[in-house]
This record gives structure tokens, sequence and C-alpha cells, in this order.
């Protein structure tokens, strides 16, 4: 099939080349799905649909002026640790020139070396006390080779004196500003990932915080290992995670942030830690570490990636032991809570003993969600953003064995307390993070079309605004609530979304399908646009007429759409058969037409063909063409064809009355053929005469 | 600037004094320590072998013949300080003590074992003129302090590029006398070993000056015999690109009892061998690729350490009967 096929790819929407070669794969699937697929195809299809980047820019760019993107940020130091092309000495080759100096730098990394590393990136987390008036710090190192690529490799050379060189980027960043932030590890480094630090550049850089999409896989299948490498730390022994050699340094740095969000967060104002260390460094100053080898000086905890052991804690660690026993009981209400303890603690006994004194009380998520409401009713900026973490850190540590029952019972508090309501006194960005996280608390992903009613009847009204851009990153199990979300506001929509559901691989004939199948479930306020969409991507097809003619020119899902009423029907078919036929219908189209099986002759499709046949005088015609329809359409099939033949042969009409029917401009066309025979046959008569 | 965390001091080194590796970088420390388990696998007639005392150095020793003999690659470089903890063991039949055996005396197989405590630390953490890591750097001296034996790596290669030895042991040798608790010259037993013999010019040097001999092996080895290693070293070190390299044979003389001092010419991955002729071609011997940016520096052919057991086993001997009660 070539793109010219597809009126869409063919020209109506420029710019779209992306799409229509996507489109390709798009029929292959169909043709996978085509046998049956309006029967067999369920409404929540397991294909979820997901916003393309260019309609995420499209629908951002939609977004009023008064709500301008305002993300978070930090402030970096940093610099850049490795070699010049023509030196033999690693060394700060370049730095900011805050409040640390070259000097400065140097130690930092010097003292938190982790030794010879097999692979690279790694990454070092550690931290820098504060002092002389100054802020504490935390740092986060990438270690890393320079990209082959010089237009990424910052102005660095990979090859120095014969070997690879380990560049060590570093930015060190007030814990204040992270605490604040609640910004995790994984979060600071990739947020810095792509600063290269070029030469020339000295001034501290401000950093936007990425935070991550979801919860991670990581965080639901070693998070009983995180436990007890978190007990483990509070003994206040280094551990050394053994046998994780084959998970990547990002996934081992996501560890390191499972750990830690099990500890209070001001406990990171006092770790290092690393993706990777040699298990021959000497006096390592890390506290938490990847190796590949135990070490037998019996100061370090070890623990096995792969193979969950039983916690065994040291005889004078009944501190740790409450702790562990609060964190097992607390389950996924516990880094919520330990992530608003910011203030610094050291893992020292004194500290631990009066982090076990001051265990956070048990707050819900249920209980953290009326409280949210609360300050939401009351305006109250800071709770509202304070809520909103504390839900996200209670999301990103929620696992798989989170159910249904807790995602009903925030549902029902998310509706009930109308949270998802526009809030103008919120910032864009407080709002698009109350609105995330408050949809995936409260509903299953992707999202059904009954979720996206719920919604719609929470707020009522279609979800605009900040609440619409939020909801269009997320992913759909089908095309109707995608296309209500998408439609909510008055934009050149159409295009954008038929280019989604091609990127994603939607055969045209699956929309259409799914209106078919759901006629009845969706709610008569959304019927016209979703079947009007769904006709128009139907439209799509090379082989639109086949596939209309297949659903009996759609009239019966019209009438069940909108019973009875003709005004919602009559247009829409008549666009149908227009689409298919022309302007008008000749005797011959209109006897196919009802004489296909298929066809289901609502009183609105009698209408439209009525209105469409070429003759003004086939009204009886019509009529009686459609009541065989009926009757076949009925099931009596035999009848309605043996009734036709009776009725043709019993009224047959005399030839002055068959005469009379002809429709006058064929009459006309008639008279004036006739005249001008007649003329010709006069002028070869009198020349032959002649 | 913010403030140091605190516990910076460094604690004394644990574990029985060791053997640590002093050299300025690329001068070929780590390869050196890399390739003793291949230069004793070569040379079974010694009776000796290695094994790793802990799982660290266990691994850290397969990873390095893993490198060198199945990558062709050469070891990464030092980047904290490593410790590994190996043991040489040997069985010498006849050689141990007199023992009854059915009727009359008869000296059994003496089984000896000599532990290795070797440091190697990164070629910077000795610069004396950049500071590369005050807590690094002091560890370093610690060590240094504390072990029984150092091998000094004299890199005449690098010497000739950047002139750099003398600056990197001056001044850690200047820091250990000042921590020493006794005076007059230190105990430590040192071999100063004379890296990359394998070097064109290295090789050429030696023989301009007509001190090579043919090894005992098979493959006839060229070899700088040890009695002319200390003459080779004080012509070697005249072509460096800093005078002031002349410095550092005094000033290891100074610093340590001379008859502790002893000179080697090594090579690591030793001289090229082309495996249809067996025998060194003095035409075709250089084991060592140049990097070509993107690829580092390779090794070319089968690895024939050269001298690079012999000083570890001297060493180890002595700092054996130093430990002992």
């Amino acid at each position: 099939m070539s793109n010219g096929d597809v009126p869409w790819a063919a020209g109506e929407q420029p710019g779209q080349q992306a799409a229509a070669t996507d489109y390709r794969a798009a029929h292959a699937y169909g043709a996978a799905v085509a046998p049956g697929a309006r029967d067999k195809r369920p409404a929540d299809a397991e294909v979820s649909i997901t916003l393309t980047a260019e309609m995420a820019r499209q629908f951002a760019r939609e977004q009023p002026a008064d709500e301008p993107g305002t993300g978070q940020a930090v402030t970096a130091e940093w610099a850049l640790w490795g070699k010049q092309a023509n030196e033999t000495a690693y060394r700060v080759l370049r730095c900011s020139d805050g409040v640390f100096t070259s000097d400065d730098f140097r130690e930092v990394i010097t003292r938190y070396a982790s030794g010879v590393k097999e692979r690279l990136p790694q990454y070092t987390v550690c931290w820098i006390p504060g002092a002389q008036g100054h802020p504490a710090y935390l740092g986060v190192a990438v270690h890393e080779l320079a990209d082959p690529d010089p237009a990424r490799s910052g102005g660095r050379s990979r090859i120095v004196g014969g070997r690879e060189v380990e560049y060590v980027r570093l930015f060190c960043v007030p814990y204040a500003e992270l605490a604040e932030l609640g910004v995790s590890y994984p979060d600071l480094a990739g947020s810095v990932m792509e600063q290269q630090l070029p030469a020339g550049e000295t001034a501290p850089i401000r950093v936007a915080v990425q935070a991550a999409a979801g919860p991670h896989h990581i965080a639901a299948k070693f998070r009983d290992l995180a436990v007890n490498v978190a007990a483990l730390l509070l003994t206040t022994r280094p551990v050394c995670v053994l046998g994780a050699e084959r998970t990547t340094a990002e996934d081992r740095l996501r560890f390191i942030e499972l750990v830690m969000s099990l500890l209070p967060y001001g406990m990171r104002s006092r770790l290092s830690a690393s993706t990777w260390a040699s298990s021959t460094a000497q006096d390592l100053k890390l506290r938490l570490y990847f190796a590949n080898a135990r070490r037998d000086d019996g100061k370090i905890s070890h623990v096995s990636w792969d193979q969950p052991e039983p916690l065994t804690l040291p005889g004078e660690s009944e501190a740790v032991r409450l702790y562990l026993d609060w964190l097992r009981r607390t389950g996924a209400n516990a880094a919520p809570a330990l992530a608003e303890r910011t203030e610094p603690l050291r893992f020292t006994r004194e500290d631990v003993r009066r982090l076990v004194d001051n265990l956070p009380r048990d707050r819900s998520v249920t209980e953290t969600l009326e409280d949210l409401a609360d300050s939401l009713r009351k305006q109250d900026r800071a709770a509202v953003t304070a809520g909103v973490e504390r839900l996200r850190r209670h999301l990103a540590s929620q696992d798989d064995r989170s159910g249904a029952a807790d995602r009903e019972k925030c549902r029902q508090l998310v509706l009930r307390h109308g949270m998802l309501k526009d809030r103008p006194a919120l910032r864009h960005d407080v709002k698009a993070r109350l609105y995330e996280v408050l949809l995936k608390l409260a509903f299953d992903m992707p999202l059904t079309y009954a979720s996206y009613c719920e919604i719609e009847r929470s707020l009522g009204d279609p979800p605009r605004g900040t609440l619409r851009s939020v909801l269009l990153e997320f992913q759909f199990s089908s095309f109707i609530p995608l296309l209500l979300t998408a439609k909510a506001e008055p934009s050149s929509w159409e295009p954008q979304l038929v280019a989604v559901l091609i990127g994603s691989g939607i055969a045209p004939t699956v929309p259409i399908d799914e209106v078919v199948q759901l006629a009845d479930k969706i709610r008569p306020e959304h019927r016209m646009a979703v079947y009007d969409f769904a006709a128009y991507y139907l439209r799509g097809a090379p082989d639109a007429w086949h596939e209309l003619k297949e659903r009996g020119y759609l009239a019966e899902t019209l009438e069940e759409l909108f019973p009875g009423n003709l005004k919602r029907q009559e247009p829409r078919l008549a666009q149908t058969l227009r689409f298919v036929y022309g302007e008008r219908l000749s005797a011959g189209q209109i006897s196919d037409l009802f004489g296909d099986s298929r066809l289901h002759p609502t009183m609105a499709l009698e209408r439209v063909v009525r209105s469409m046949a070429a003759s003004p005088k086939a009204d009886r015609e019509i009529a009686r063409q459609a009541a065989f329809a009926r009757i076949s359409s009925a099931g009596y099939e035999e009848d309605a064809r043996v009734l036709a033949q009776g009725t043709d042969e019993r009224y047959r009409q005399p030839l002055r009355e068959r005469l009379r029917q002809l429709p006058r401009s064929t009459i006309t066309t008639a008279v004036i053929v006739a005249a001008i025979a007649a003329f010709v046959a006069y002028l070869i008569i009198t020349a032959v005469h002649h | 600037m913010p403030a140091r965390p605190q516990g910076s001091q460094p604690p004394p080194p644990q574990g029985p004094p060791g053997i640590t590796m002093l050299g300025a970088q690329q001068t070929g420390k780590t390869t050196f320590l890399a390739a003793l388990q291949i230069a004793l696998l070569r040379k079974p007639d010694l009776g000796w072998s290695l094994k790793g005392d802990n799982p660290g150095s266990t691994q850290a020793l397969i990873n390095f013949v893993n490198d060198m003999t199945d990558n062709h690659v050469f070891p990464r470089p030092t980047a904290a300080i490593e410790n590994y903890r190996w043991s040489l063991e040997g069985e010498f039949p006849g050689k141990g003590p007199l023992k009854w055996h059915r009727w009359w005396f008869r000296r059994q197989n003496l089984l000896s074992s000599i532990g290795l405590d070797l440091v190697d630390a990164p070629g910077e953490s000795a610069d004396g003129r950049q500071l590369f890591g005050r807590a690094i750097s002091e560890r370093f001296v610690d060590n240094l302090v504390r072990s029984s034996g150092i091998v000094v790596f004299y890199d005449p290669v690098s010497e000739f590029d950047r002139g750099d030895a003398f600056r990197h042991t001056f001044g850690v040798l200047a820091q250990m006398r000042s921590l020493a608790e006794r005076r007059g010259r230190l105990p430590h037993y040192v071999a100063v070993c004379i890296t990359k013999f394998d070097e064109i010019r290295v090789f050429e040097s030696a023989y301009k000056l007509k001190m090579l001999e043919i090894g005992p092996e098979a493959e006839e080895f060229p070899q700088v015999p040890e009695g002319d290693a200390e003459a080779f070293f004080g012509r070697l070190v005249r072509l460096s690109r800093s005078d002031n390299a002349a410095l550092i044979l005094p000033m290891l003389h100074q610093t340590f009892r001379k008859e502790r001092v002893r000179f080697f010419v090594t090579s690591a991955i030793g001289f090229y061998l082309n495996p249809s002729l067996a025998v060194f071609d003095p035409d075709d011997y250089q084991n060592h690729i140049p990097a070509a940016d993107p690829e580092p520096a390779r090794i070319r052919g089968a690895i024939y350490p050269i001298n690079v057991i012999e000083p570890i086993l001297w060493l180890g001997e002595n700092v054996a009967r130093t430990a002992r009660p």
C-alpha cells in the first residue's frame, strides 16, 4: 500500500510523513486482527495509546499563556576531573568558581575514589559538610569515558598516554536545596547527565530537576533486600552488595535510592555510596557500595544481590531491630514519612537511637489524601506542595502488591473531594504534579473510558487546562478516552489525534468497531464526538467504501447512538453515502443499497436515500425497497424476496404511468435528442431529394 | 570551602608490613603486578606459585591474567590505593628437615609460603609538585613507612619524555624519613626496577652499552645481568629529560642501606615471540602496540615477563624474615 492510498497521508494533513510511514505497520496490525476484529477486539484493548512527542509538544503549546512551565531547579557547583591530551596525571581540568575551589574539588574526588572499575559509567554520591558559614553539600559524581562522538565529548580525549581516561564529572548541590525538593539520587544524576561542562564556563549551573516517570521495577523487586541493607547501615558498618555485576549502573543507583528511601532523608547528608568499588581498594570512604568480591576484614556487612538471605544483626543492635520492625510494619507508608525527615542525621549509634525514639507516626496514603484535600480547600500552597511530594514518594515506594482496594479508596477520596478540579491559585508545575500523582493513585493504568467518565463527572465538565495536559501524557486503553481528552479544548486536535493513532498502530477500523461495540455504553454527550471521529478515521482506510458497506453504512450504529433522533442521524448518514456513492443515488444504486443483507434500513437511512435519489419521483419505489429491506433485516429474508417478486408482477404499472414517473430532466433530454434526430433526418432527406 | 568530612585523618593501615610500589604514573607498576602470576607460570622450575589470600585479591589476580592473556590489554590505571594480598607458595623436594624414615634419616619436602602484601597507588599520589589528594597521599606515605619492602619503578621511556622520576621519589622519601621513628637510614629493602626493557629505545641502549646476555630460557631472550643493572641505571638516568634524574641514585643510597637496595632490569610483558620461530628475533621483538585513538594500547602476543618474579621473591623473602619474631 502506498501513502497515496491514505487520504490524510496524501495531503489532507501536510507534515505527517512519519506518521504515514508508521501507518503501514498499523495496517499490518490491522490485518492481523482483521478476521472478526469487530467481535474479538475488547473495548479495553491491550494495545494502549500514548501521545507521540510531536503531539505532546503540540498540546503543550496549547497551554494557556498564564500557565508557564516553571520546573524545580537547584544550583550545582561542578568540576571535571581527568587528563588533558598531553598530560599523564589526573587533575581537576576545569571547575566552577563558586564556594568550592579547584583544591576542594580535588579533595572531594580523591577522598571518595572507589578504585579500578571494570565498566563505565559508574556513579558515586557523597557528602561535604558545611563549615565557616557555608552550607552542607551533596555531591553526585559521574565516572565515565569521553564519548567517542566529538560533539558529545565536551572536548575531552578518550585515550591519553595509551590508556582510556576515566573522567569524573562532579556536581555539588547544597543539601538544603535537595532536601526541600526531596530530590532522589537517580533524579539528580539524570538531571546533570547532559551537562558536559565545556571549557570556558566557570559559573555554577542551574540544573532543572527531572523527576522519574514512576516507580521502577527495582523498587518492587528488591524492596526486601533494601530493607535489610537499610537496617545494616544503621549498625554503622559499611555495606557491600555482591553479585550485581550484570545489573546496570543506573539500576544500582536506583537501588541505593531505594535503600535511602527507607531511612530518613536527613541521613543522605552523611551518605557516601557508589555503584562500583574495587574490592582491593584500601580505606574506602564509602558507606554503601557494590563490588565483585567479599572483604575479609570483618568491618563490612555483605549482602547478595540475587540471593536474599535472612538478616543477621549484631547482638547490640536493639535500636536497629526496633527500626526494622517499624519499617516492615509500616510498609509502603514508611518512605513518604521518612522523606519528610530532612534534618541531618549521622550514621552513629546516638543518632540511630534518636531516630528510633522519634519514628514518624504511621500516616497512610488515605490520611495524606485527606490532608491534601483540606490544604486544597484552604489554598495552602506550601501544604499542598508538601502533600503532593509525600504522595509521590508513597507512589515511588509502592510495589506491585498494592491492591485494588487501596486504589478504590484513593479514587473515592479524590472524586469525593473534587481534588481534580482546577486550582487557579497554584502554579502550573505544582498543579501538574498534583494531578499526576492523584491520577496515578486513583486510577488503573492505562486509563479507561470508565475512568475518564468518573473524572468528568467529578469535574462537572471535560478536563481542561493543566489536568488535560497531564492526562494526555498518560496511556489510554482505547481511543475513546484519548479522543475525549484531546477534544476537551477547542483546537485543531483531529489531525494530531489521527497521527497518534497511526503512530500507535491502530487500524482504521478499530475505533469504529469500538464505537459499534460500546454504542449503548457511551454516554450520550460523548456520542457525537466519538462517532464523528471514528467515522472520519475509517474514511482514511484504503478500502473505506468496502468497510462502510460491511458495516451497513453505520446506519444501525447511528440508530443505537441516537435512537429516534433523525436530526443527528441524517447528516451523518448522508455524509457516509456521499462518500461512497457521490452526490446523487441512481435507481440501480438504490436497488443495490437496499438489496444488501448487511444493511439495517433505519428510518433515517430511508429519508436520506430519498433526499439523495436522482429522481424526486422515486419515493414510492424507495419506500417499497426499504420496506422489503426491513423485512429482510428482521430475519425474513426469503419472505421478502418472494414478496418483492410478487409485488413486481402484481403492481407492474401501465406504460403511461411508468412514463409519468420518469424524471423531468430525462424527458426533456429525450425530447431534445428526438428533435435533433428529426432535424438531421430532415436534412439528409432534403439532400438526397436534391 | 565546606569542611572536610569528619574522621579524615587516615587510621594506620592494618595487616602485616608489606611491599609498596613507588613510581610515577605510567611507569608500569600495575602491569608489573599483573604479570607476576604469568611470570611464575612461565618458570615452573622455580617451584613457586601465587595465590590470593582474600576474595578481592584473588579476583584481581584472575582479572589481571584474563586482561593480559585473553584480551591482550594492559590493566586499567590505578585510581585509589589498592592492596593486593597474595602469597607465594613453594614446595621444594628434599629441602625440608631431616626425619627418621624406615631405617635411615631422610629430608622431607620443604613447604614454604611468603605473604605478599602489595600496595599499589596512583602515580600521582607520589608527585611532589602537584598534590593529588591529601588523604590519599598521606595514606600512601604511611604505607611506605610501614612496609618492609619497596619496589621503585624507573621507566626510562617516560623519563626521557617527561623527566619526573626524581619528583615522584624525592618528596615521598623525604616524608618517609620525617615519619620514621629511628634515625639513620631507613631499614626497608628496595628493589629498583628499570621497566619496559622490551621497548626499542631501552633495549637498544642496553645493546649499545654491551650489557646484554642471552637468558637461560629456550626462547633465548636477552637480558641485562643483575650485576650490570645498577650500571645500566646509572647510564640511563643521563638520558633523562630532567637533570635531576641523576640525583635518584644518591638519594636512594642516602635514604636506604646500600646492601638493601638491588637493581633489576625488567619487562612485564616481555619481548614479542613469533610463534613460528619460537626464539627471540632481534628484528621483530616489540610486544607493545601503541594506542591509536579510540583504541588503547595493546599487547601484541604472548607474555614472557622478564625479571618480574626476582625482585618480588627477593623482597618477599626478606620481608618474611623481618616479620618473623
